[in-house]
């Protein structure tokens, strides 16, 4: 745009020493092809719609399908979107690369969370130069989200770690107790299940491993307290790690309650699976985390 | 690393760019700013099929090889460039004449090679993009050099392809980009050009009007570019410094003899020759020049394009009494003029250049507002008259340009009533030769100037006088009695026929003023003509041959002054935009219609175009609304019928969408809550009431439920 700026400059000047009328005629056709595109993507780009469907949950570093509606009046437009988490710290995280999209249109997007945490909102950068492309106008639309999308940590892959039982006792050892295990079923394995869990005699029959699910008789429970006051790295770090936990236990049988703390104060409560676990997990906040039941065997973090 | 290897990596190709239609835009511009700038003149024969085969030749050239890393072609377009640059500086070298305007055909000669190189290799989207700028850079080479309106027609396919050129570019580059998967039908049909084409250009013309409505007009105030050509047809006249005017045929002056009669043998007349260019104006003869284009004017600003004056009146005849001519010779350019002892002179900051691009043949007369100083004439030789006209010592054809740099006298109506003094004033050689009047010239003229002018104390107003008389008390006609022998023009004129042509009229100016002591001559040339505001040529036709008075004034000089002619004085500012040139243009081109109807033409236009933009904005915005919200229920209807169609139930043709929705409700897709939906979408499709948002999204869930829970097949 510059170059066609200067070059119009320069047609006036020649115009005005050599009295070409048609200089003119052309520094006007470049006035009027800057102004139009400054003026078109500027009225189009502020009349542009966008809505966002996000899925319920998502896991951190993995990419995810955002479904992209963009009405309006017909153009080209490219746009990157942001995630506004509900937790600390504010602000958006970039969570797409720069796309591009026809308006009027519906699509998938693929983005990539950047970081744990609870998105109820989405900063959609959009940018305009359609038709020709030589003046960009820019507009940040803030989208908020019909249902939020639970961020799930990462999961560190973690085996169940040697735990107490009760309040206190995790600097012991539990007691073994292999002679009330009784096999509630067999599944095929999955990698993260314990050596000790692998059906041999099956396995050799099967030709493919194969574990077996215990039935604890007296009903076990893990308890895992995440506390992430502290280091902000570290906290994410533990909280990747209590993910790997819950999905350790919850593949072992045993029970898992997992003892965080969210907006609203300390919570305690068992998960069912680990997309449960995710969201829990991604609702957790920095403060002090529930207190886990009584029977259960704890395992804190950190 | 080497710094053979540094070039080489510097000159490594950027991302290629594959779209053939961007190619094919980019050419078409190109290949149009090549032919505009060939059709001036520039190059010959060779040089034009070299471009026409050639651009388009080079630019298929680039893009099958696209993908090549081609350092060895960049060398050689290197090597040709340097070529074609070394040929520009020995066309220059060769020129000789340190004219900025010479230069101008060998710098678009130049242009086109680099252009024509450039074609070469243009593998990338800013490649393309440079090529398009150079041949902005070349159209507008083009229109510097093009002085008629044909170079408008190179100039409209130009900015379509440049239009395109710029769109496609820009969804080239947009394609770059990751894509959003689309769900959405038309997404995925190939993108539309038309439609955005069309309104940009709608909109570019738009503004573009509205920019020229403010952009000053085109001027040569501060000219860099004098050109001058003569062809080489152009043969000697018979006499040198004696007038030439082949356009008159057997009347041509350069056959007359001593005796006053002509040799035979001249050829034709031309439909658009004059008699006022001839040595003896008999104003009894007027001739009827025709609307043929005799030449084009380069001017900023309207004058008379004067050829020659007369000074000694019998009452029918004009004639110049000293026909003495001074030899202009110079090896270099301009020829400076001398000024004559009735020139003033001495006007710094008032200098009018115009070119002057003959486009028939004519007198040797060098057309030149008063008073010309200097001149660029190629043959690099003229004759002064003692008057201070100008003629050429050769035939002056077709195609012939010159140009002329006047000093003009700053001539307002205040300067011009200050200027007017008594006859003490007046010098004696101006009083002896622009005083004269006959000896047997009725008193009544006299009587009647007197009349006319009593209570005017000064030559401008005593003028303006004398023409306001004669505009209220006689008329302008081609059509009037012949004058009966030894009737005086002048007198049968004012008090017999109170018609006449303006011969009649600026003789019975010049003799009125001499009667009353005023200095006057009869002066003949060509009035302004009309200003092509595209152009920004006044063009000049044979019907504009005129003949007007100039008086002198003391301090000023010559001043001409005439009421038939529209030409403002020297001093008067001329359009100060070039739209108020364009609607001076239609004004005077439309002479049907009343005074400022070309204003209202153009202003009737531009806000027309504007409310039409406006209103098509409006009613495509409304319409776009309306086809959103049909296209929700035709996609929630290609929705329904595809989970049918899957579960073994098409839609039958007589099927209506809200029946075939309920149905489904009731077989394949048991769900209670599609009777809803059918009343829904047939409230949309019907009745013309929108479904809401939520309405529309609670319709996709339950189908999106409906067919989670009854998976096809």
């Amino acid at each position: 745009m510059v170059v066609v700026g200067l070059l119009g400059l320069a047609l006036v000047l020649i115009g005005r020493t050599t009295g070409s009328g048609w200089t003119m005629v052309i520094v006007s056709g470049l006035v009027g092809t800057l102004g139009a595109a400054a003026l078109w993507p500027a009225l189009t780009l502020r009349r542009v719609h966008t809505k966002l469907t996000a899925p319920r949950d998502a896991i951190c570093g993995r990419p995810l399908d955002l479904r992209v509606e963009m009405s309006g009046p017909r153009t080209l437009v490219t746009a990157s979107v942001a995630f506004g988490y509900r937790q600390a710290p504010a602000g958006f995280e970039p969570a797409s690369e720069r796309f591009c999209t026809d308006v009027p249109s519906a699509g998938d997007l693929v983005c990539t969370p950047s970081r744990r945490g609870v998105v109820d909102r989405v900063l959609v950068d959009l940018r305009c130069a359609a038709p020709l492309g030589l003046v960009w106008w820019r507009r940040q639309v803030e989208v908020a989200l019909e249902s939020n999308l639970d961020v799930a940590p990462s999961s560190t892959p973690s085996a169940l770690p040697v735990v107490s039982e009760g309040e206190g006792g995790d600097r012991h050892r539990p007691t073994r107790r292999s002679g009330h295990d009784s096999v509630r079923t067999v599944r095929d394995y999955v990698p993260g299940d314990a050596t000790r869990l692998v059906h041999w005699g099956l396995t050799a029959r099967r030709d493919q491993l194969t574990v077996k699910e215990l039935e604890d008789p007296e009903g076990a429970l893990i308890a895992i307290v995440l506390d992430l006051r502290g280091d902000l790295v570290v906290a994410e770090k533990l909280a990747s790690r209590a993910a790997g936990l819950c999905s350790a236990g919850l593949r072992s049988g045993v029970e898992v309650s997992l003892c965080t703390a969210e907006e609203s104060g300390p919570v305690t409560g068992r998960v069912a699976s680990p997309a449960a676990a995710g969201r829990r997990l991604a609702r957790a906040v920095a403060g002090p985390p529930g207190v886990p039941p009584p029977s259960a065997r704890v395992v804190r973090l950190p | 690393m080497s710094a053979f290897d540094r070039i080489r990596e510097a000159n490594t190709r950027r991302s290629t760019e594959d779209s053939v239609p961007l190619r094919v835009a980019v050419t078409v511009a190109v290949v149009a700013a090549a032919t505009a700038t060939l059709r001036q003149g520039v190059g010959g024969p060779a040089l034009a099929v070299g471009m026409m085969i050639g651009i388009p030749g080079a630019m298929v050239f680039s893009h099958v090889t696209r993908y090549r890393e081609g350092f060895l072609l960049k060398v050689l377009l290197a090597l040709g460039i340097l070529a074609a640059f070394g040929r520009f500086l020995a066309d220059v070298a060769g020129l000789g004449t340190g004219v900025a305007s010479d230069v101008q055909i060998p710098l678009a000669e130049l242009f086109l090679w680099t252009q024509l190189l450039h074609s070469f290799d243009v593998p990338a989207r800013r490649d393309l993009q440079y090529s398009l700028v150079s041949s902005l850079v070349l159209i507008g080479v083009a229109g510097v050099l093009s002085i008629t309106m044909s170079y408008g027609l190179h100039l409209i396919v130009w900015a379509v392809a440049a239009t395109v050129a710029l769109v496609l570019s820009h969804r080239s580059e947009l394609a770059d980009l990751p894509q959003v998967a689309t769900r959405s039908r038309h997404a995925s049909r190939p993108a539309r050009l038309f439609r955005p084409v069309a309104a940009t250009l709608v909109t570019v013309v738009i503004l573009g009007a509205v920019a020229f409505s403010f952009v000053p007009p085109a001027g040569t105030s501060r000219a860099l570019a004098f050109p001058s050509v003569l062809p080489r047809v152009a043969g000697a006249v018979p006499v040198p410094g004696g007038l030439s005017n082949p356009t008159l045929g057997e009347n041509d002056p350069s056959r007359r003899n001593e005796d006053g009669s002509f040799d035979p043998g001249g050829g034709p007349g031309q439909s658009f020759g004059y008699f006022g260019f001839t040595e003896e104006l008999d104003t009894s003869v007027r001739g009827r020049p025709d609307n043929t284009l005799v030449m084009r004017v380069r001017s900023a600003q309207a004058d008379f394009w004067r050829g020659q004056t007369f000074d000694t009146w019998d009452g029918r005849h004009w004639t110049l009494s000293d026909d003495r001519v001074r030899d202009i010779k110079s090896d270099t350019l301009p020829l400076r003029i001398p000024a004559t002892p009735t020139d003033t002179g001495g006007w710094e900051g008032n200098q009018l250049v115009q070119t002057y691009y003959l486009e028939r043949p004519g007198p040797n007369l060098i057309f030149a507002a008063y008073t010309p100083d200097q001149v660029y004439f190629a043959d690099r030789q003229l004759f002064q008259m003692t008057d201070g006209t100008l003629r050429a010592g050769v035939e002056l054809g077709p195609d012939t340009v010159y140009t002329v740099i006047s000093q003009r006298p700053p001539a307002t109506p205040d300067i011009l009533r200050q200027a007017s003094t008594g006859p003490a004033q007046i010098p004696a050689p101006v009083a002896s030769r622009y005083l004269q009047l006959p000896k047997g010239m009725p008193q009544r003229i006299a009587d009647l100037a007197r009349r006319v002018t009593a209570g005017e104390v000064n030559s401008y107003d005593k003028v303006r006088a004398l023409e306001r008389w004669m505009g209220a008390n006689t008329e302008y006609t081609l059509d009037i009695p012949p004058l009966s022998r030894g009737a005086d023009a002048v007198d049968q004129y004012l008090f017999e026929d109170q018609q006449g042509f303006c011969e009649q009229i600026g003789s019975a100016l010049v003799v009125m003023l001499r009667s009353l002591g005023v200095p006057a001559r009869l002066a003949v040339g060509y009035a302004s003509g009309l200003r092509n505001p595209f152009t920004g040529m006044y063009e000049v036709r044979a019907s504009d041959a005129h003949a007007w008075a100039e008086v002198w004034f003391p301090g000023v000089g010559w001043q001409g002054f005439d009421p038939t002619a529209k030409v403002p004085l020297a001093g008067d500012p001329g359009p100060q935009t070039a739209a108020a040139g364009l609607a001076q243009y239609l004004d005077l081109s439309l002479p049907s219609l009343p005074e400022g109807a070309g204003s209202a033409v153009f202003g009737v236009a531009l806000v027309g175009g504007a409310v039409g933009l406006v209103v098509w904005v409006v009613l495509a915005s409304g319409r776009r609304r309306a086809l959103s919200r049909r296209r929700w229920v035709t996609r929630y209807l290609d929705r329904v019928e595809a989970a049918g169609r899957a579960r073994g139930r098409p839609r039958s043709p007589a099927q209506s969408g809200p029946a075939y929705i309920r149905e489904l409700g009731r077989s394949v897709l048991p769900d209670a809550r599609f009777a809803g939906i059918a009343e829904l979408v047939e409230r949309e499709v019907f009745g013309a009431l929108p479904a809401g948002e939520k309405e529309q999204d609670a319709a996709d869930q339950t189908l999106e439920d409906a067919s989670a829970r009854w998976p096809a097949g």
